[in-house]
């Protein structure tokens, strides 16, 4: 095709005639200038609209996937909540200052997280069946969650497989794992506890600020780990124990 | 007498000339139509690029959906508390003992809905310092949570719009936010680690300095579905609905209700 323009316009020009095809008007310089300029015109707001598409797609994606995180995070709490109680036996140790943590009962709560019912970086569950029991613990200047699952074997208290003595991640001390978030980051965890006593203890029958069924108010502050994702978001909630 | 095939070879010969007639003829466009049509096109383009950005945006206004379901499921989460701790407490249903039920210690207002009646609306409030210690004459201040009757009919919902978000943060439903310093965060105040909290103040409490509002409001409906002072009812069953509202980034009414039917299981 190309070849037959060109011989044509090479016949035309030995014959004399000016190089227009078939003798039709070509465009002139100014009218394809003109026709250039308003091409690019519209192809620049077509490409700026084009690319501010592309990065409200990609900002919304990773909003998605730290929103998908939070989920994940929330409905863990929610399930070791609901499906477990408060673990008002490690928490009601606070009160005691010569603890003997060797013993078998005291295993699982952990000496050195952080003790107290009332909002407290670290929540302690225990199942409905009483065998095993998980610790949520939150470090403030690591900005770290950290987790720990026993399990009770033979009235023992063992940490649960994947949990080992002596492993520690993320600073989060020995026999935690951390839990780990590729683009959420958790700026504040804590845990309040109510009623502030174990409602079935003995001495709490007496006083009816015990008498009320457990629940956990939880209040979660994150952000984004993604520079081009900006937000602070405050979650509360309030999650009663269904056991 | 031409052929067939004649015919034919004339026909194409004259369809041939026509066209070339019509080519030759032909205007091309002139500079202000090229301007106009490209015009015309670049704001239909760009348009539906606009739009399918605030779509894209929009889905991303999840995010505060989630704050608002957070909300939400701590209105529902209450009023379950309350019902099982009323239990525990010995009291009946809807928080009311003996005879008198006229106060309930959830809120006086929460003993009506004992007996079939239009659904009501309530705020939560939170006591998040509640007494460790009580007996039956300073129950109240042990209790973490309590209703609050709010003059508000289930006609709102009827065309929810903004300004029936603006009526809801009139009568008393809108959700502060509280935040303090916390010096086991680093102390960076507020913005910062602070500690926060979101609450409902009453119509007759007076607003914490720290607390700012949010575009949060909330209620908690109530409706009787069952009373046992029905002849046929063999338990009381209340319809809790816990409503949390707010507007989009594009300023569009937005509502999460969180719905349970509570019975009395005791």
């Amino acid at each position: 095709m190309i070849k037959k323009i060109i011989n044509r316009t090479v016949a035309a020009k030995r014959s004399g005639h000016s190089g227009r095809v078939g003798g039709l008007a070509g465009f002139t310089l100014i009218e394809l200038l003109l026709a250039i300029s308003i091409f690019m015109v519209f192809m620049l707001a077509a490409t700026n609209s084009f690319l501010e598409i592309i990065r409200t797609q990609k900002t919304a994606n990773e909003t998605r996937l730290i929103y998908a995180e939070l989920r994940n995070f929330v409905d863990y709490v929610t399930n070791e909540t609901r499906e477990g109680a408060i673990d008002y036996f490690c928490y009601q140790q606070d009160t005691l200052t010569d603890l003997d943590y060797t013993a078998a009962s005291l295993v699982r709560c952990d000496e050195n997280a952080e003790f107290g019912l009332s909002a407290k970086n670290n929540l302690r569950t225990i199942s409905a069946d009483g065998l095993s029991s998980s610790i949520i613990k939150f470090l403030p200047q690591e900005q770290t969650v950290c987790l720990k699952r026993y399990r009770n074997v033979n009235n023992s208290w063992q940490l649960e497989e994947g949990y080992g003595e002596g492993v520690s991640e993320g600073g989060c001390g020995s026999g935690y794992k951390e839990f780990a978030f590729a683009n959420l980051a958790v700026r504040d965890l804590r845990f309040e506890i109510l009623p502030a006593g174990d409602p079935s203890a003995a001495a709490a029958q007496t006083n009816l600020a015990t008498q009320l069924k457990p629940m956990v108010r939880m209040y979660l502050q994150v952000g984004s780990k993604i520079d081009t994702v900006k937000f602070d978001l405050k979650y509360q909630t309030l999650l009663t124990v269904r056991n | 007498m031409p052929t067939g095939r004649q015919n034919i070879a004339k026909g194409r010969q004259l369809q041939k000339n026509r066209f070339r007639k019509r080519f030759k003829q032909a205007r091309a466009f002139t500079l202000p139509e090229v301007i106009v049509s490209f015009s015309v096109l670049a704001m239909v383009v760009t348009s539906a690029a606009g739009l399918l950005t605030v779509v894209i945006r929009t889905n991303a206004d999840n995010v505060n959906s989630l704050v608002a379901n957070g909300l939400a499921q701590e209105g529902l989460e209450s009023v379950r508390f309350m019902r099982d701790s009323n239990a525990l407490l010995g009291l009946d249903f809807d928080g009311t003992k003996g005879t008198v039920k006229s106060q309930s210690i959830w809120g006086a207002e929460w003993a009506a809905t004992n007996v079939l009646g239009p659904s009501s609306y309530y705020l939560l409030l939170s006591n998040f310092e509640p007494q460790v210690n009580c007996g039956v004459n300073n129950l109240a201040d042990c209790l973490p949570v309590s209703l609050k009757s709010v003059d508000i009919t289930d006609d709102i919902w009827t065309e929810f719009n903004v300004i029936s978000l603006e009526q809801l943060a009139n009568a008393g439903a809108r959700v502060y936010l509280r935040e303090q310093n916390n010096e086991q965060n680093g102390g960076q105040g507020s913005g910062g680690n602070g500690a926060f909290r979101y609450m409902q103040i009453g119509p007759n409490d007076s607003q914490p300095a720290d607390a700012r509002p949010t575009q949060y409001s909330r209620l908690i409906r109530l409706e009787p579905l069952q009373s046992t002072d029905e002849p046929d009812a063999v338990v009381d069953v209340l319809r809790v609905s816990s409503i949390v509202t707010w507007a989009d980034a594009n300023g569009r009414p937005r509502k999460v209700v969180l719905t349970s039917d509570l019975t009395d299981w005791k």
